[in-house]
């Protein structure tokens, strides 16, 4: 019964999805003059570049150096302690760029508008001190749970 | 959720919607105004710049300050053989309208702002323009991609539509299309021309 349910979930979901990209496709199609279809086109594949080419490689370095580097950890925090770091990494590919523009001369002064190093700084710092909070908490919940076993056992 | 170092789905969905959360949190106060105080990366800070405006395009970056500052501008409104001209004194001694509307840049900001001005379509209708006829906007800018722009009907005779003269009660900054500009609702910001010279009625 659930299962069956659960199917209708999905083809009633995936019939709306369906006629949803129909329609924006059509209006795109129909209102939109070719030059502005093929700067999409242009835009859009460059965005898929952009991620596929180096915003996932990137993540995906920094996730094995993780894996890595968390190995030791107790199994409960390695998840969280990788989030947090995936997280930090994510924020910091999307920071660069606005510091490499900040560093040029620019005539725009409503533009770049902060102190994004120190902001960065502070979000690992935030980061850093969250994942040292998960191992720590882990770490005793994991001593308390081989207490009790142990305890149990005499 | 992880077992040997390896990622679960769970795991693996529960990061990127916590990646996609703090992103959104950290960026979308530049056009989210809600969000403003938690504004760490946003290139645009709401509120930043002249008349707590950002700009896109300074009238430095598009080569527009003599032109815009000189005492001798005219807005030129075509339609056909005929050529009516306003000086911004005149301007101002129309009949003056309110509207609230955002620059929306296509660059990711947008900020909401008071502009005041006179509505495009009575100037339309002093030059007798049709009620369907579309505009082409030009700029003073020497270059630029929309230096030129066409604006169709359904915005140019819009009541929310201007010609802007001042901007959250102040004569436009030079940086926001002095001596007058086009705001109309629904039109992404490079399509607001600043520092206007001509309007073409395309019948």
């Amino acid at each position: 019964m659930r299962a069956r349910m659960r199917r209708a979930v999905r083809i009633v979901c995936a019939i709306l999805g369906v006629a949803l990209t129909a329609t924006g496709l059509y209006f795109l199609l129909t209102t939109e003059p070719p030059a502005a279809l093929l700067g999409l086109a242009v835009w859009l594949g460059a965005a898929v570049v952009l991620h596929d080419g180096v915003f996932a490689p990137a993540v995906y370095v920094a996730n094995r150096i993780l894996a890595r580097g968390t190995a030791r950890l107790p199994a409960a925090a390695t998840t969280s302690v990788r989030i947090l770091f995936g997280i930090g990494t994510m924020l910091t590919l999307v920071v660069a760029p606005e510091l490499v523009a900040q560093s040029r001369p620019h005539s725009n002064p409503t533009i770049l508008v902060g102190d994004y190093a120190l902001r960065l700084g502070a979000v690992w710092g935030v980061i850093a001190t969250a994942a040292v909070i998960v191992i720590l908490w882990s770490a005793r919940r994991t001593r308390r749970r081989s207490d009790r076993l142990r305890s149990t056992r005499v | 959720m992880s077992e040997h170092g390896r990622t679960t789905r769970r795991g693996f969905l529960f990061g990127i919607g916590a990646a996609a959360a703090a992103l959104v949190a950290l960026t979308a106060g530049q056009s989210f105004g809600v969000l403003s105080p938690l504004n760490l990366f946003g290139p645009r800070r709401q509120g930043a710049g002249p008349q707590s405006l950002p700009v896109n395009r300074t009238a430095e970056q598009a080569k527009v300050s003599s032109r815009a500052l000189d005492p001798s501008w005219r807005l030129k409104v075509v339609d056909g053989p005929s050529t009516h001209e306003y000086s911004r004194e005149h301007l101002l001694a129309l009949q003056q309208s309110e509207a609230e509307l955002p620059i929306a840049c296509v660059e990711g900001w947008s900020t909401d702002a008071s502009w005041r001005g006179v509505r495009l379509r009575d100037l339309l209708a002093s030059v007798a323009a049709p009620l369907d006829s579309a505009v082409r906007l030009t700029s003073l800018e020497p270059k630029g991609h929309y230096r030129v722009t066409t604006m169709g009907p359904e915005f140019a005779h819009d009541p929310r539509t201007l010609v802007a003269l001042n901007v959250n009660g102040e004569p436009l900054d030079l940086d926001h299309g002095f001596p007058a500009r086009i705001i109309a609702p629904g039109r992404p910001g490079v399509l607001q021309t600043k520092w206007l010279s001509t309007i073409e009625v395309l019948r």
